[in-house]
């Protein structure tokens, strides 16, 4: 095993043995967002932590077929209307894999990213996360 | 002199802005329609709620091409919270509201209530037993009028709805605008720790409970929706005195709400915008539960339910079986272990089939207008 090797994998060992802080939507929506506005300490203490949260699996767009992203989101019934940006998670899989989506309540685990991430001028997320596995 | 006054006047047009090019809205409505982001089609729905009437015969069209349930929810609820009160903008909430196929007709209705214009009281009366829960909470709080005193009447109804969820919607509404009829079905929903296959939707009237309260008790009431009654029974306590002391109204104890653990072996959860949401468990010896709590149950004839529970197997279904995008059929069984999300229309003919014989057989029990419940709602799911 080469140099270059070891200093690849050792940070990955070192995410694989770190323990998931478990959070949920209570501290993600624990506030009332507007743009610009400075998150809450609780909430930006989360940014580029293994976190592992329950939710349902919303497509961003309508669908039948796998996906290699989705939302997270607090409520199962999108009778209730758009959740606000800081109710989703926006969840992505690795590269070329997909899944289901799956009814019910699911937990996710992965590295959370906090912060306004904007298209075009236009905040898009407030949370991302780089998902390890969908339970 | 000639030549000055062009040179002036040349050099004044320079400085001036060229006029804006006039929006193409046909493009904004495919933005807000169809953008992968959800955020994207957020701001391109606001953008084309705030021009109201210069933007809607974009959205007519569009609508007319793709089908009016292709509209997405965020559009919808640009109207309703950006829209104001020209009379193409209302025309447009009403026709929505008013079309019973449309998926997003409560957000539309509750553009409407927000507005509180008394021309739409007629429309409110009519709808306020609507099967669809959130549309008749919608309608209840239109009709309500600030300040007035809750005697009678179908805002107070409400608050007895046979749907727990339509009644914490109800109450967490009225509260927040200072009316305190519903504070004890808030206190109640603060302690609702019922699931439903797995659903936790005890705790979504929690959050919404809290929501309300948080609205008039100020300071950290240091209440964490994600634990239990007991972990929060502090807090808990706290608001209930909050509640006696301030409002000097009756709320309940603040005691756990949980499921009877009762052993449920299968269920089905229809969400149905079009027929209103209906919920039914059974258990291994053949007693069937309809609604979200165990209030009441119908037992089945034993050698009818040996016969579908044999059958069972025409229950298996994939995990997604069509396209959902807001009604849907979830169903879950234990064994064999089964947990699907089935679109209108798409459901497969054998576990149609059996779930038509379980209406048969809910019948044959005695309950005759369940029974007529789920014909109805399998009548929109049955793929063609």
């Amino acid at each position: 095993m080469n140099a270059t090797t070891v200093a690849t994998l050792l940070p990955l060992l070192l995410l694989a043995g770190e323990d998931p802080i478990k959070t949920s939507f209570a501290v993600l929506a624990s506030f009332t967002w507007e743009e610009g506005k400075e998150l809450p300490a609780e909430v930006k203490a989360l940014d580029e932590k293994i976190v592992s949260i329950s939710g349902f699996m919303q497509r961003e767009v309508p669908g039948g077929a796998p996906v290699g992203q989705f939302l997270l989101i607090n409520d199962a019934c999108g009778c209730n209307g758009t959740p606000k940006l800081n109710e989703i998670v926006f969840c992505a899989l690795p590269e070329g894999v997909t899944t289901d989506i799956k009814p019910g309540v699911v937990t996710v685990t992965g590295k959370l990213y906090v912060g306004e991430q904007k298209e075009d001028d236009i905040v898009i997320a407030l949370y991302t996360l780089d998902v390890d596995e969908v339970k | 002199m000639f030549r000055l006054l062009t040179a002036a006047f040349a050099a004044f047009a320079v400085a001036q802005d060229p006029p804006p090019a006039p929006t193409d809205w046909a493009k904004e409505v495919e933005r807000a329609c169809s953008s992968p982001r959800i955020g994207l089609r957020i701001a391109a729905g606001k953008k084309i709620a705030t021009a109201a009437g210069a933007a809607i015969p974009a959205l007519q069209a569009w609508s007319k091409a793709n089908g009016v349930n292709a509209l997405p929810v965020t559009i919808v609820e640009a109207f309703a919270d950006h829209g104001g009160n020209d009379a193409a903008v209302l025309e447009l909430l009403g026709g929505w509201a008013q079309d019973v196929e449309f998926y997003w007709r409560a957000q539309a209705l509750r553009g409407l209530a927000l507005r509180r214009l008394p021309q739409h009281r007629p429309l409110f009366a009519r709808s306020a037993n609507d099967p669809a829960w959130l549309f008749r909470t919608w309608a209840r709080i239109g009709l309500w009028v600030d300040g007035q005193t809750l005697v009678g009447g179908p805002v107070l109804d409400g608050l007895l709805d046979p749907d727990p969820r339509a009644q914490v919607e109800l109450a967490a509404w009225l509260f927040s605008n200072g009316e305190p009829a519903g504070a004890g079905i808030l206190m109640g929903a603060l302690c609702d720790e019922r699931t439903f296959l797995g659903d936790p939707w005890g705790r979504r009237r929690c959050r919404k409970a809290l929501t309300a309260v948080q609205t008039r008790i100020t300071g950290n009431l240091e209440f964490d929706p994600d634990k239990d009654t007991r972990e929060n029974v502090e807090s808990l306590s706290r608001i209930h005195s909050w509640f006696i002391d301030r409002l000097q109204t009756r709320v309940p104890e603040p005691l756990p709400v949980t499921d009877t653990g009762r052993a449920f072996v299968g269920g089905i959860e229809i969400a149905s915008c079009r027929h209103g949401d209906l919920f039914l468990r059974w258990t291994a010896d053949g007693f069937v539960w309809p609604g979200l709590e165990e209030t009441r149950s119908v037992r089945l004839r034993p050698a009818t339910w040996q016969k579908l529970w044999q059958e069972r197997t025409a229950l298996r279904l994939a995990e997604q079986v069509g396209v959902v995008v807001c009604d849907k059929l979830r169903l879950r069984l234990d064994d064999p272990a089964v947990h699907a999300a089935v679109a209108p229309a798409a459901l497969p003919a054998a576990a149609t089939d059996w779930l038509k014989q379980l209406a048969a057989a809910i019948e044959e029990g005695g309950d005759r207008d369940l029974a007529e419940q789920l014909r109805t709602r399998l009548r929109q799911f049955a793929a063609p």
